[in-house]
């Protein structure tokens, strides 16, 4: 399982304030912290409220957690601009986050990813919206791949977001992420990497952490590879752990939480 | 292997016609991917396309089977690692001779090697005839010199055509491995193709051409080393190159290369010559290697009585590992030193697997001497336990009220064990 | 991408572990002889072992070839091992602590080999209850010059680890066939500070036509852990076929079926041998000088000169 750590996003408070302030030893300490926990890559992401200045913020952002590590970032933003100026001032790979099947959105990112070697996240989405069956929902995949191929972007490049929603708001559609899932496999041989971001689960739930975790087991079984998480969940981190054990990928050891600590 | 999405999108029109019931061309193609709809349900998939899509098999080597009545079969690996899952075809080791000798003894030794390999006996599985630039005379005496012996698998090496329809037209009840190298093999790929004989490839190009034509049973005839046989195979079944999916015919120099090939895949082997010193490591090698990891190989789990037992006889304990009751029952023999040889159920495991995954303790050795009837037949009450499992003596005599003498750890110290323990009744 | 690029494999490296004066083993990222990156392949070394004391009842095979005079005498019988038989590394294994009272001496006999031979050692238990003791004594008495010391178990972890430490030496950590426990004691050590790349792994052997299967397969899989990313089973291997073999019926009976003991016999010794390193073994010891000679030619043919 591939995580990347969502903590460096200026929708925390401590963030926007360290945005706010130049405060880049914030920054670096959580990017850090992040990849202590566990984290393969982190995600960066400005938050709703910059919109002043927002690329250079963002090149600012990138530039500051290359400094301090080497693992891949994932650049996250809505806007293709932003987005290149912070691919332009990484060092390290980077993965877009994120593009969808709107035509323009498709276009102008497959570019990016072209021109940056980067790779890219994909919403299962276009013009029309969200599909809400699991034929469709997988339908697009293929369409996914199949498109960014005629682009010239390998399909390992690619992460495929089936899109996950709230529980509170949409829990019949928990099980149509979860059979999409097992579908993507079938796309290609090897299969597509596919991604979700594991706390759109939990939006305005209460008891967040255990929805989180409880649904990461069920997605690795129908072959999740990669999820936007918070590491410092150590629950979740463990949870990751067992599955793994469970699942036959990683040879099973007595003191296999051994690498944990227990309060972050 | 099945094919993905992408590849039956690739057989589909891209009209998103919606003829087949379904609204786009990709939605289609993930449905018969996900097996929920058929490939036939599109009526505009060219011909080709159908005929690729019915041919993706299994990926698998392809299954390959030579010899007279049911022969023997080569081929039919699925993976490159033995726990993956299992080797399944044991590799065919065969002995060469040459038409322009005198056979007839040599054959005879050969033939005559007889080896009990894990209480089965194995012989050599097949001859290699080599004719290549020999009469046809000479060829068809040496086939019967064989044949005066055994009618066994045979792997005909030629080059004349004169030899080649011989085999075809006398030689095809006997469904023999043609090994056929000549370069001009296009002239004669009909009259192979034809005699549905089993055939080896000795080009890349001659491979393409019995494939194109459409001849089955191919078998190709590597001459590369261990890492391009290797990569062949990784090419084949972790990379999908089905044109490298057939079986692998190999010729080793020294029984060494030998046993790198039955490790890893060669399906037949050629020896120059062979001798008992070491067919007996290879076929021991060859078992072991091919024996399903599925499948612990076991003893039934009861009391054993070896040789003339009375009631002081000792009592040897250990597991139902078809290894452990052989090599502790073979040593027990051969200390001429009648015994009782009480097997525990562990599930075939070993004395160490056992003991590490607990299936093996005081309680089930208590069970099984309790069930066995043990303390009718003799008037002592010692047991002697495997040397590994010392820490269980005082459970066990505890709850069995027997006394149990630590064995040695190794078999092969019983035999001396056993005779030292005799002197001191 | 062509036939050669697919090949390639991105797999995690063996940890290197130094041994000897100025050998390593480990470091590879593919199974012996099968570097398809193409760089230069590491060559498995072909180790034999000597006993701290006369070898008892030794097999025709091996009195027909090393001599029972030779082998009565433990400093005698490594040199000529190192010198005459070409071993690439000795292993001396304390037999003589299964009788009461022989430490020292075997510890003075360890020292004495030490003195006599250049190549890389490897002191081994016997299984009784004073081997920890001992071979933490020969650690402090050989330290420091890359030995390597086993076995290590779930009951000496804490003993041979603060060893390791102290007298900065290699630990070869024993399992009965079991991955998951090689892989526990792995952390273990690691978490009493033993650095990963002192770290080897022993699967525990079984011979050909005995339980030989088990051990290769625990040999693969452990490579494979190991080269997808599981540092605690990215260790060297050993195997030890000399441990095995030579208490067999095929290696010390005469049968007119088999042919010739004193060529079947090392024959069987090689291919055992051969396999376990085929199946990932950095180290195989043997005891038959045939064996080392026939392994070490073969090695050479299979990586490539």
């Amino acid at each position: 399982m591939f995580l990347i750590g969502e903590r460096i996003n200026g929708m925390f408070t401590s963030v926007a304030e360290a945005i706010k302030n130049k405060d880049e030893k914030f920054i670096q300490d959580l990017a850090v912290k992040q990849t202590e926990c566990g984290a393969h890559c982190l995600d960066i992401a400005l938050g709703p409220a910059i919109k002043k200045d927002a690329d250079k913020i963002m090149a600012w952002m990138v530039e500051k957690v290359c400094e301090v590590t080497s693992v891949p970032l994932s650049i996250d933003n809505p806007h293709a601009g932003i987005i290149e100026a912070g691919l332009s001032v990484c060092k390290n790979p980077a993965i877009i986050n994120s593009a969808s099947l709107e035509e323009e959105r498709f276009n102008g990112l497959t570019e990016l990813a072209l021109k940056y070697s980067a790779s890219l996240i994909v919403l299962a989405m276009n013009e029309e919206g969200v599909p809400q069956a699991v034929e469709d929902k997988s339908a697009m995949g293929l369409e996914i791949i199949a498109r960014c191929a005629e682009k010239g972007l390998d399909t390992d490049k690619i992460y495929i977001d089936p899109i996950l929603l709230p529980v509170s708001a949409a829990q019949d559609q928990i099980k149509v992420t979860l059979d999409t899932l097992k579908e993507l496999q079938l796309i290609s041989d090897p299969a597509p990497k596919t991604i979700v971001g594991l706390s759109n689960i939990s939006q305005q739930a209460k008891n967040r952490k255990i929805i989180n975790r409880t649904f990461l087991t069920m997605a690795m079984y129908a072959g999740l590879s990669a999820a936007i998480v918070d590491p410092l969940d150590t629950d979740l981190m463990k949870t990751v752990k067992t599955a793994e054990l469970l699942l036959n990928n990683e040879v099973y050891y007595q003191d296999f939480l051994s690498g944990f600590k227990e309060k972050v | 292997m099945a094919l993905s999405g992408l590849d039956i999108y690739k057989l589909l029109p891209k009209t998103n016609c919606k003829e087949c019931g379904v609204n786009t061309c990709m939605a289609f193609a993930m449905k018969v991917a996900a097996k929920k709809a058929q490939l036939s349900g599109c009526p505009y998939v060219s011909e080709e396309g159908k005929a690729d899509f019915s041919k993706t098999r299994e990926n698998q080597i392809k299954q390959v089977r030579f010899g007279p009545g049911s022969g023997v079969l080569t081929g039919g690996e699925k993976v490159l690692y033995r726990h993956e899952e299992a080797f399944y075809n044991k590799p065919v080791i065969s002995v060469e001779v040459s038409c322009k000798e005198d056979i007839n003894a040599r054959v005879k030794k050969l033939l005559g090697i007889k080896l009990n390999i894990l209480n089965k006996e194995e012989t050599i599985d097949a001859l290699t005839v080599n004719g290549e630039d020999s009469s046809l005379e000479d060829f068809k005496k040496c086939i019967e010199i064989i044949y005066s012996h055994k009618r066994l698998p045979l792997i005909l090496k030629m080059n004349r055509e004169d030899i080649l329809d011989y085999v075809i037209k006398n030689l095809p009840d006997d469904k023999p491995l043609i090994c056929f190298d000549n370069e001009d093999i296009n002239s004669y790929i009909e009259k192979i193709k034809e005699s549905k004989l089993p055939v080896a490839a000795f080009s890349e190009k001659a491979l393409q051409l019995f494939i194109d034509n459409g001849v089955e049973d191919i078998v190709i005839a590597f001459t590369g080393n261990y890492k391009e046989l290797d990569s062949a195979r990784k090419l084949a079944l972790k990379y999908k190159k089905n044109d490298l999916a057939y079986p692998v015919f190999v010729e080793v120099h020294d029984y060494l290369d030998c046993a790198s090939y039955i490790c890893r895949y060669a399906s037949i082997i050629n020896l120059p010559y062979a001798e008992p010193e070491f067919l007996l490591s290879l076929f021991n090698l060859r078992d072991n290697i091919y024996q399903d990891p599925r499948k612990p190989i076991q003893v039934e789990a009861k009391l054993y009585e070896i040789g003339n037992v009375d009631a002081s006889s000792p009592v040897v304990i250990t597991t139902n590992f078809s290894l452990t009751y052989f090599a502790v029952s073979s040593e027990v023999e051969a200390s001429r030193i009648p015994a009782y040889l009480l097997i525990v159920d562990t599930g075939g495991t070993s004395v160490l697997s056992a003991w590490a995954s607990d299936k093996i303790n005081a309680g089930k050795i208590n069970k099984a001497l309790k069930e066995s009837g043990i303390e009718n037949k003799v008037s002592h009450r010692k047991m002697i336990l495997p040397g590994y499992i010392y820490p269980v003596k005082e459970e066990l005599d505890e709850v069995s009220g027997w006394e149990s003498l630590i064995g040695p750890k190794e078999a092969k110290d019983l035999g001396l064990y056993l005779k030292s323990i005799q002197s001191k009744v | 991408m062509n036939n050669l690029e697919l090949l390639k494999e991105n797999n995690f490296p063996v940890a290197e572990v130094k041994f000897g004066k100025d050998k390593a083993i480990g470091g590879e990222k593919y199974f012996p002889f099968l570097n398809y990156d193409n760089e230069k392949c590491t060559k498995p070394l072909v180790a034999m072992e000597v006993f701290d004391r006369r070898y008892d009842n030794m097999p025709q095979a091996l009195k027909s070839s090393i001599g029972e005079d030779t082998a009565s005498d433990p400093v005698k019988w490594a040199e000529a091992c190192e010198k005459e038989y070409g071993a690439d590394a000795m292993l001396i294994r304390l037999l003589s602590l299964l009788e009461e009272g022989e430490e020292d001496k075997s510890l003075e006999t360890v020292k004495r080999i030490k003195e006599a031979v250049n190549i890389p050692l490897i002191i081994w238990g016997a299984g009784s209850r004073k081997d920890t003791e001992v071979l933490t004594r020969a650690a402090q008495l050989l330290g420091g010059n890359n030995i390597l010391i086993g076995p290590v178990n779930q009951n000496n972890v804490k003993l041979m680890a603060e060893s390791s430490v102290n007298n900065d030496h290699g630990l070869i950590i024993e399992t009965p066939l079991d991955i998951n426990i090689a892989k526990q004691i792995a952390l273990s050590l690691n978490n009493s500070g033993v650095d990963l790349n002192k770290m080897v792994i022993y699967p525990t052997s079984g011979s050909i036509g005995y339980g030989f299967e088990y051990a290769y397969s625990i040999s693969e899989r452990i490579r494979l852990a190991g080269f997808s990313g599981d540092k605690y089973l990215s260790l060297p291997l050993i195997s030890m076929p000399g441990e095995v073999v030579w208490g067999l019926r095929e290696t010390n009976e005469e049968n007119p079926d088999w042919g010739d003991i004193n060529k079947r016999a090392y024959i069987w010794e090689a291919v055992t041998a051969l396999s376990y390193i085929l199946s990932g073994s950095d180290i195989v010891v043997v005891r038959h000088p045939e064996t080392v000679k026939v392994l070490k030619k073969k090695i050479d043919e299979l990586s490539g000169g």
